[in-house]
């Protein structure tokens, strides 16, 4: 499972905001919350359509910008989940979709919790 | 290729990979100077804008990067795929491109074969291939397509300009009887 290690790696986002600004890490979360909700509606609907590909094409992409947010389980679901598409494996996949998705929310949770930090 | 020493120091501080001759690790200022003064000899107002296109079809990996950029003064053309990045090299003079690998339409290994692939000297323009995938047969096929160098997502503001700085040092040498 994923709750063995923190959603967000903190000092990914530190990052972000030093290579940035303060005022402008608020809205490249938002983009990248939006963007990776409509991710994740893909890949559910991929999955209903038994689409390995499509579902390995997604996760690729939050793979990558998960990585940019620190978001450190996000991202390895991610891998593991275009490995289980690509291996045509959609028992794996399933269960995997179902963590990304609950890793997702908390991800999120932490990001607004930072947001609100540094917004307040 | 530099020796693997250096090389391996040099991808731990920088997340970077090499992946062509074109690049070197380290800036040289001498070059660097030298495009520098060929970029502004054809330029009335005197002002150095370099010109960098992004491609990626994450909008998030846009901004941010597009952020890092901008707030150094480089100006920068965003595109989401590969087909919408080579549209630009027409409209106005690149410098270099940052490409995402993994896009719809037109993929950056793509891209790469068709700048390279160029009748102009555009076919030389450095390429630095942006991607959350460093695995060593993904890496091949980026060496193989053209790309100068690989850096790892996330990027980080710093080794993005060691990275174009060490890229565009090595494009004087391409430029050649132009200077």
């Amino acid at each position: 499972m994923t709750n063995t290690s923190t959603p967000i790696d903190h000092q990914i986002l530190a990052a972000l905001e030093a290579d940035t600004s303060r005022d402008l890490v608020p809205e490249l979360i938002q983009v990248f919350v939006k963007s990776a909700d409509n991710r994740i509606a893909q890949i559910t609907a991929h999955m209903a359509a038994d689409d390995l590909a499509g579902i390995a094409a997604e996760a690729h992409a939050l793979k990558s910008s998960s990585a940019t947010f620190g978001a450190v389980s996000v991202r390895r679901l991610c891998a593991e989940l275009e490995t289980a598409s690509k291996n045509g494996d959609p028992v794996t996949a399933e269960r995997l979709v179902a963590e990304l998705i609950h890793a997702l929310d908390a991800a999120k949770s932490d990001l607004a919790a930072y947001v609100k930090e540094i917004s307040g | 290729m530099p020796e693997i020493q250096g090389l391996t120091a040099f991808h731990k501080e920088t997340k970077a990979l090499p992946l062509s001759s074109r690049f070197q690790s380290d800036a040289d200022f001498e070059n660097l100077s030298r495009w520098i003064d060929s970029r502004l000899a054809g330029n009335d107002e005197g002002v150095l804008e370099w010109h960098v296109v992004l491609a990626d079809d994450d909008a998030s990996n846009r901004l941010v990067l597009g952020s890092l950029l901008e707030s150094s003064g480089i100006a920068v053309t965003t595109a989401e795929n590969g087909r919408m990045a080579l549209d630009i090299i027409g409209a106005k003079p690149v410098d270099l491109f940052l490409l995402d690998i993994n896009m719809p339409e037109m993929d950056g290994l793509q891209t790469a074969r068709a700048i390279r692939a160029l009748p102009d000297a555009n076919a030389d323009l450095p390429l630095i291939a942006i991607t959350s995938d460093v695995s060593p047969k993904r890496l091949a096929e980026m060496r193989d397509a053209g790309f100068d160098v690989c850096m790892e997502k996330p990027v980080r503001r710093d080794n993005l300009f060691r990275v174009i700085l060490g890229t565009l040092s090595r494009r004087i040498a391409g430029l050649g009887s132009e200077l």
